[in-house]
């Protein structure tokens, strides 16, 4: 990555170089051309003045072609680099039409919401007006009636929920914190439950605020009066917080100046949001988002899996039922239970449903059967440890 | 600048002497002019250049910044993320002609310079020429980028011109398509000499003529469209779908299981799981393959593992030991299903054991 970026400052170096030499050549051009002007239309005229006019005219043309051969040749050096340093993946070979196809107004509502849950009401408004318009537009080839039905439903009502959290996120980005303060001392015992440390952040972020005025007095009285209740859990940054106070006059300088990063403010702005909306019970992410984070990570192994599957079988990945191979996912990203059996590695289904033996081992229930060779009063041994039960002794689990 | 050169030369060639003074004068003028047009036309040239110079700047920067991201967890992380979905959803509005959001969620996060939103404008002023049934448009965007079209072989342009030239015919000016035809089909003599044929036989009959139907059919327009698109995504080594929808497409692979479409086991966190959105576009993909069991306590939505076994309920419904103790603390001691609300005693819970 760094070669690459030294490659660029190099290729702009050249740019700036040969824009200066541009302008300057045809500046020294046309001096030279109104001097033999006027050599010419005086009385004497020299018999030098055209030679000299032509060579100058062609060397300072000749400086401009070798700059800009020059410029060129740097360029496809950089173009080069960049193609080596990022391997080319064809995207094409993973899409599948049919996924998708005819349900474009269902990916435009996604993205309205994700609109919504960020607070930004407007630019969903008109995202919506848009995108409708051009829908018709679109499709003016062929008869369309005019869809009564709102695409959009169920929107009105996030938004309802949201308007709150949109009110307070425009307050903070002008600086003010009250608003968000006084939501997370209202919700203050939900949040300690959940383990989240909203509130603490944004009493550090308006102490921080205070420190960036150089309004120390004030920046200290806050800290007495708010930071009380999270001695236990946040003693170090408290006691950071306190030492940063000497440096108030030059913090940007000083051991402490990550505290004025600006990233500082969105990153609890995006905190503030994801606590906002589990509050109310809706998704703790975005579920755009989080599917297009998951995505770009998952795509690697789908291309791969694409291409293998395509010219192994011809077939194309989205006919499979199940995929051939695992996409890794975070632990946080489980929402689901998923039961292989330690048997037969098939997965846990309605008509294959995982049952627990007596001695607590679970495995599915056609594995079950072919060791109870399918009646109900043999004992068989369970295959994990010594203990014999009958399949009458087996329950269902429900995950 | 070559035509200056010459200009200059054939100056230098003729002999100075008053009684043509006054013709070198205006031959140096004629000079100036054209070195003040190559001045102003380089001028729109070297902004463009910096502005690419700096656009590809800004956008090693951000991929950079991925390098200094020490955690998934952290907010770096999904700050960065966010300006890449951004970065996504306006290539996608771009690709569909929504051009007023898309400008707006640029200037919202700022990411101007990591999308290129006057091309795509500009390549939708073109493809509104040819669904106005005007050529004109792309055949400048053709010579534009005459040298990349050449390399990919495109054929774009000679079908533009044949299209022009049948639109001739078809209102049956028959002497204007032949000189049409002379200065602008027959350059391609000898790669497309078959379709030059055939357009030359379009003379001969009328529009409404079953022979030649497909020549005149309203459909060329659409496909001269289409290659328009394909061209022009090839030539900016553009895919030829939006992104957007590819990578929502693996994840939403990646996340899918069985119990998403069962109401009972739906997950608030689980895109999936919204069958009005995302679970409508997931129904024809395949569901995610798992090698190793994973169970997720339905109470709590905490992964069960070795340090949060499974517990099962005589009933068969199984929950985290975390979760069961809060229920028996809550209720003094029994433990309530949250599912069915049958009443158990702890020692009637069992272990469970998954491999």
């Amino acid at each position: 990555m760094e070669s690459l970026v030294k490659e660029h400052a190099k290729l702009l170096e050249k740019q700036k170089a040969t824009a200066s030499l541009c302008a300057s050549s045809l500046e020294e051009m046309l001096a030279s051309l109104s001097a033999a002007k006027q050599a010419i239309q005086s009385a004497a005229p020299d018999p030098a003045t055209k030679p000299s006019l032509t060579t100058s005219v062609k060397r300072l043309a000749s400086q401009l072609i070798d700059c800009h051969k020059e410029l060129q040749q740097s360029v496809s050096k950089y173009a080069k680099s960049v193609d080596k340093r990022f391997k080319t993946v064809d995207l094409d070979s993973v899409w599948e039409d049919e996924a998708v196809d005819g349900k474009q107004h269902i990916v435009n509502k996604i993205i309205a919401g994700q609109f919504v849950r960020e607070g930004l009401f407007d630019l969903s408004e008109k995202f919506m007006y848009e995108s409708r318009s051009c829908e018709k537009v679109s499709t003016d080839d062929m008869e369309m009636e005019d869809n009564a039905e709102n695409p959009f439903e169920g929107l009105a009502e996030l938004k309802n929920q949201l308007i709150e959290m949109r009110d307070i996120l425009g307050e903070m980005k002008n600086g003010k914190l009250e608003q968000a303060i006084s939501w997370a001392r209202k919700h203050s015992k939900h949040l300690k439950e959940k383990g989240s440390s909203i509130e603490f952040l944004l009493h550090r972020l308006q102490f921080i605020q205070y420190l960036k005025n150089q309004d120390v007095l004030s920046a200290l009285a806050y800290s007495k009066a708010n930071f009380g209740p999270f001695q236990k859990t946040h003693m170090r940054e408290i006691q950071r917080l306190s030492g940063s106070v000497i440096y108030a006059h030059r913090i940007s300088t000083s051991p402490y100046a990550d505290l004025v990063n600006p990233h500082e403010f969105t990153n609890v702005q995006q905190l503030f949001t994801r606590e906002f909306c589990s509050m109310l019970g809706l998704s703790t992410e975005p579920p755009l988002q989080l599917a297009v984070t998951i995505g770009t990570s998952a795509l690697p192994n789908i291309i791969k899996m694409a291409t293998i599957m395509k010219s192994s079988s011809g077939l194309e990945w989205t006919s499979a039922g199940e995929l051939p191979v695992e996409i890794p996912l975070l632990p946080a990203n489980r929402y689901h239970s998923v039961f292989v059996c330690p048997v037969s590695k098939e997965p846990g289904t309605e008509t294959n449903p995982p049952m627990m033996m007596l001695c607590g081992h679970v495995i599915c229930h056609e594995s079950l059967n072919r060791l109870s060779k399918n009646s109900i009063t043999t004992r068989f041994k369970c295959p994990y440890c010594p203990t014999e039960s009958t399949a009458a002794q087996a329950i269902r689990v429900h995950f | 600048m070559q035509s200056l050169i010459t200009s200059v030369e054939e100056f230098a060639k003729t002999e100075l002497t008053p009684e043509t003074a006054e013709n070198d004068c205006r031959a140096i003028d004629s000079m100036c002019v054209k070195i003040n047009s190559l001045k102003r036309k380089l001028e729109v040239t070297k902004f463009e250049e910096s502005l690419y110079v700096q656009r590809t700047k800004i956008r090693l920067e951000h991929l950079e910044q991925l390098t200094t991201v020490t955690s998934i967890d952290s907010e770096e992380y999904r700050r960065w993320t966010k300006t890449r979905l951004n970065r996504i959803i306006v290539e996608y509005m771009l690709r569909n002609g929504i051009f007023d959001s898309a400008e707006g969620l640029a200037k919202e996060f700022n990411i101007n310079d990591l999308v290129d939103i006057e091309l795509f404008v500009h390549a939708r002023t073109i493809e509104s020429g040819i669904k106005q049934r005007r050529c004109t448009e792309c055949l400048q965007w053709c010579s534009d980028n005459r040298a990349g079209l050449r390399k990919m072989k495109s054929t774009l342009e000679f079908n533009l011109r044949l299209q022009e030239y049948i639109e001739l015919v078809r209102l049956r000016k028959l002497s204007e398509a032949i000189a049409y035809s002379r200065k602008y089909l027959i350059p391609y003599s000898d790669t497309m000499w078959p379709e030059i044929q055939q357009a030359m036989g379009l003379l001969a009959f009328s529009p409404n003529s079953m022979v030649y139907s497909q020549f005149f059919d309203e459909s060329r327009w659409h496909q001269l469209l289409h290659q328009f698109q394909t061209d022009h995504n090839m030539l900016n080594n553009l895919p030829s779908e939006p992104q957007l929808i590819t990578t929502l497409q693996s994840g939403l692979t990646a996340l899918k299981t069985l119990s998403c479409y069962q109401t009972e086991d739906r997950s608030v966190n689980c895109p999936v799981c919204d069958a009005s959105t995302f679970g409508e576009l997931a129904k024809n993909l395949p569901n995610s393959h798992h090698v190793n069991s994973c169970l997720v306590c339905w109470e709590s939505g905490s992964i069960m593992d070795e340090s949060n076994p499974c517990l099962v309920l005589p009933n068969g419904y199984a929950y985290s030991t975390n979760a069961i103790k809060e229920i028996a603390a809550l209720n003094g001691g029994q433990v309530i299903c949250p599912r069915t609300g049958a009443v158990y005693t702890m020692d009637q819970v069992r272990k469970a054991f998954i491999s």
